[in-house]
């Protein structure tokens, strides 16, 4: 039997990558959920400090009625379908609702003086419509502005960073 | 600095390949034979050996082993091919790093080809009316194409007045380009392409994707900026700033377009920046 690895080093990370329109949910300790890409998109994190449980959500559209046969197909892809799935998610890996703290980035707008192309203020609005209706608000949050952003958290302790081009990434 | 001097300082960007420029041009025709493309694509060896190395990718999928162009034409029709040449054709110089946009490598190809699966996608939605559909896809890849050139040589000073002016709200980024530089990506792009003998059509698509014109007739630069805005949106955008593009509200105006014809537009989008992810994955 091969000897266990001793570390003189922080062991590596486990990076779960959650791509657009998709969602990952997580309780381990050593793993890092991050999202890449979040321009006008909404990154809807979930965790539970006592159970150290967590989801990451990445969404593009508030609302699947505009598909529902891409939303059966792709339920991350909507605010309506995904925000549901990622709080259920978190909720089999053990995490209590009552503990979840809510962090979201993205949301990136366009100069359109119209706003119909302001679909990240669309989401962020749908969003803050879902949470009220059940209950809980958003603890932190950075959304707007004309960059796009990679958005992380740890699993260990739930802590958000984000990053945006051309500068250093900051924690949320 | 004008455009011409711009690009005189660039240095690395290849130019296309005649081989590329002679299958755009066949494929804006109505009618094309197997044997014209597969003639075209066999007179240059690194394009038919990347197009080989790319169908025999396990990320594309196809069950056959691909061992020459006319039975990749077979396996996957002329319009993936077109795709494949033209991405290959333009991979090298867009997978490279651009500093002063703060944009990391690859990730200028991605958004490029992201913009050309958005243009397929206005093309096949009915908001245009013409029958352009490989122009539109290669307008689309080479919109930005201007950036490789400008971001390659700013200086820190030049970025930070543009970031500025940028992130006060008070100009889009090709705005600024335009104040701090006297000139812009998409002129400096134009003036390349002009001066690689790519077709008038796509010229004018760069020159005028932030600017798109509708009349007195209505040209290419309509989709690629149209396109420009759907690929944000679908697939997010590399770079510092990259959000500040104006919308052209005559165009929202003139194609009709509201909040649910441009959701159903972005998921469209996304669907094709997927299928274009799994083919670029091999090249």
């Amino acid at each position: 039997m091969p000897a266990p690895t001793t570390w003189v080093i922080a062991p590596p990370k486990k990076t779960l990558v959650v791509g657009v329109a998709d969602m990952t949910a997580s309780n381990d300790p050593g793993a890092e959920l991050v999202t890449y890409s979040l321009g006008s998109c909404l990154g809807i994190a979930i965790y539970d400090p006592v159970k150290k449980a967590g989801g990451l959500l990445h969404v593009m559209l508030p609302t699947s009625t505009i598909d529902p046969e891409k939303a059966s197909r792709s339920p991350f892809m909507f605010v309506d379908t995904g925000v549901p799935r990622l709080f259920r998610a978190v909720n089999g890996m053990g995490g209590e609702s009552s503990r979840f703290i809510v962090k979201v980035a993205g949301g990136a707008k366009m100069m359109d003086s119209k706003d119909i192309f302001s679909i990240g203020l669309r989401n962020d609005q749908k969003l803050a419509e879902i949470l009220d209706r059940a209950g809980y608000k958003v603890q932190v949050r950075d959304v707007g502005g004309l960059s796009y952003r990679t958005m992380r958290m740890s699993m260990a302790n739930g802590q958000v960073t984000i990053q945006s081009p051309g500068k250093p990434p900051y924690t949320l | 600095m004008t455009a011409a001097e711009w690009i005189a300082k660039a240095r690395g960007i290849v130019p296309s390949s005649d081989s590329a420029n002679r299958i755009l041009g066949l494929l804006g025709r109505q009618t094309v034979s197997n044997e014209e493309i597969v003639k075209a694509i066999r007179c240059d060896g690194v394009l038919t050996a990347k197009i080989l190395q790319v169908c025999n990718s396990p990320l594309m999928g196809l069950r056959q082993r691909v061992a020459s162009v006319e039975h990749a034409l077979l396996a996957l029709g002329h319009r993936e091919v077109f795709r494949l040449v033209m991405a290959i054709s333009y991979s090298a110089a867009m997978s490279a790093p651009i500093p002063g946009f703060a944009i990391a490598a690859k990730e200028f190809l991605r958004q490029s080809l992201a913009t050309a699966a958005a243009a397929e996608v206005v093309m096949e939605s009915g908001l245009w009316k013409g029958e352009e559909t490989p122009m539109a896809f290669t307008a689309g890849l080479l919109q930005d194409i201007g950036e490789l050139v400008i971001g390659g040589a700013l200086t820190v000073e030049m970025v930070a007045n543009m970031r500025q002016r940028v992130e006060s709200g008070e100009l889009s980024r090709i705005e600024a380009e335009r104040e701090v530089l006297a000139t812009d990506h998409a002129e400096v792009g134009a003036n390349l392409l002009k001066s690689w003998n790519v077709p008038e059509e796509i010229v004018e698509a760069v020159a005028n994707h932030h600017n798109p014109v509708l009349v007195p007739v209505t040209r290419l630069s309509v989709v690629t900026h149209l396109a420009d805005c759907l690929a944000h949106l679908a697939g997010g955008a590399p770079g510092w700033g990259s959000y500040a593009v104006r919308v052209s509200e005559t165009v929202v105006e003139a194609m009709g377009i509201d909040p649910d014809r441009l959701d159903t537009l972005v998921i469209a989008t996304r669907t094709s920046i997927e299928r274009m992810e799994r083919f670029s994955a091999g090249l």
